[in-house]
């Protein structure tokens, strides 16, 4: 998982990249990166992922305005080729898409992201 | 184009259209919480191409990415789909089935669409290959064989989706063996 300072360019499907990583990119990395995931087989949201980052006090700053989900990803595409060598953008959450309001990172705390994936049945 | 749902869709089989069936449909949702001292903020995700194109390659499967996806059918007519389902209720032939004689899964990609990714797989069983009543169809998937947790494909692919004509979801018929036996499955990303 990636943080960015952007907060003026909504998302679309073709985007790579965030657009302003905090930290060289593609960011400044998480110091504790972990995800888990659950099956509930008589849910109606039978599947949860949840990816857990942090990154401790102090070492990122500035503006949150965006968060890139960064998944290993198949340089093939649908073609199903091979995997790419670094992790990439598979989802974002923009303060640009009005999905929430940006912040400026308090350095004196950690700054944690909880991305939680589900599949529901309709 | 916060959610992303992958629908199943059966059309065509042997020479005569028994039924549609978009039955299950499946919602892909992120929701993200961010917390810093007082700051805390929560939204939704939007899926971007590569993310959809790497969950979409599952579905497509190959080689290289363990054991390749197929087609079984099978005669139950009595016996509903459930969760926990690992592999047809009756295979025609011996367990997991009599393979189909070609398999080809295909895609269609067009990310401006509001369907922006379509897989279909065509199962073809010459004609006397298969007999007997055809009441449920099996789409089998490479997998991990430690479910969510895994990480070494399984040996040989297993149940992913199942259309039986015990769900409603099409009439039972017998199979000609006349003619080849046709199965065409579409699995669609949609945008909601």
């Amino acid at each position: 998982m990636y943080i960015g300072s952007d907060t003026s360019t909504a998302t679309t499907v073709t985007m790579t990249s965030l657009v302003s990583p905090i930290g060289t990119a593609p960011g400044t990395g998480p110091n504790t990166n972990s995800y888990s995931g659950a099956y509930y087989s008589t849910s109606t949201t039978p599947v949860v992922i949840t990816y857990n980052a942090i990154w401790n006090a102090g070492t990122v700053s500035g503006t949150l305005g965006e968060a890139g989900l960064y998944l290993s990803i198949n340089t093939g595409g649908l073609t199903n080729g091979a995997t790419a060598s670094s992790p990439g953008l598979a989802s974002r959450l923009s303060a640009a898409d009005g999905s929430f309001t940006a912040f400026t990172i308090n350095t004196a705390a950690a700054l944690t992201v909880t991305w939680t994936v589900s599949l529901v049945y309709a | 184009m916060h959610n992303h749902k992958v629908i199943n869709m059966v059309t065509e089989i042997d020479n005569e259209i028994v039924g549609k069936d978009i039955s299950d449909t499946l919602s892909l949702v992120g929701i993200v919480v961010i917390e810093n001292g007082e700051n805390k903020v929560m939204g939704r995700n939007h899926w971007v191409s590569q993310g959809l194109e790497t969950i979409g390659s599952y579905l497509v499967g190959g080689a290289g990415d363990g054991a390749a996806n197929t087609m079984y059918i099978g005669s139950d007519t009595a016996t509903a789909t459930t969760l926990s389902m690992t592999a047809l209720a009756s295979p025609i032939g011996t367990a997991p089935g009599t393979a189909p004689n070609s398999f080809s899964p295909s895609y269609s990609i067009n990310l401006s669409s509001t369907v922006p990714a379509t897989v279909l797989y065509t199962a073809v069983w010459n004609a006397g290959t298969v007999s007997g009543t055809l009441g449920e169809v099996g789409l089998y998937v490479n997998g991990y064989t430690g479910g969510l947790s895994g990480s070494t494909y399984a040996t040989n692919p297993g149940l992913g989706a199942r259309m039986a004509s015990a769900d409603g979801t099409f009439t039972a018929f017998t199979i000609s063996t006349t003619v080849a036996l046709t199965v065409s499955w579409f699995v669609k990303f949609v945008y909601s």
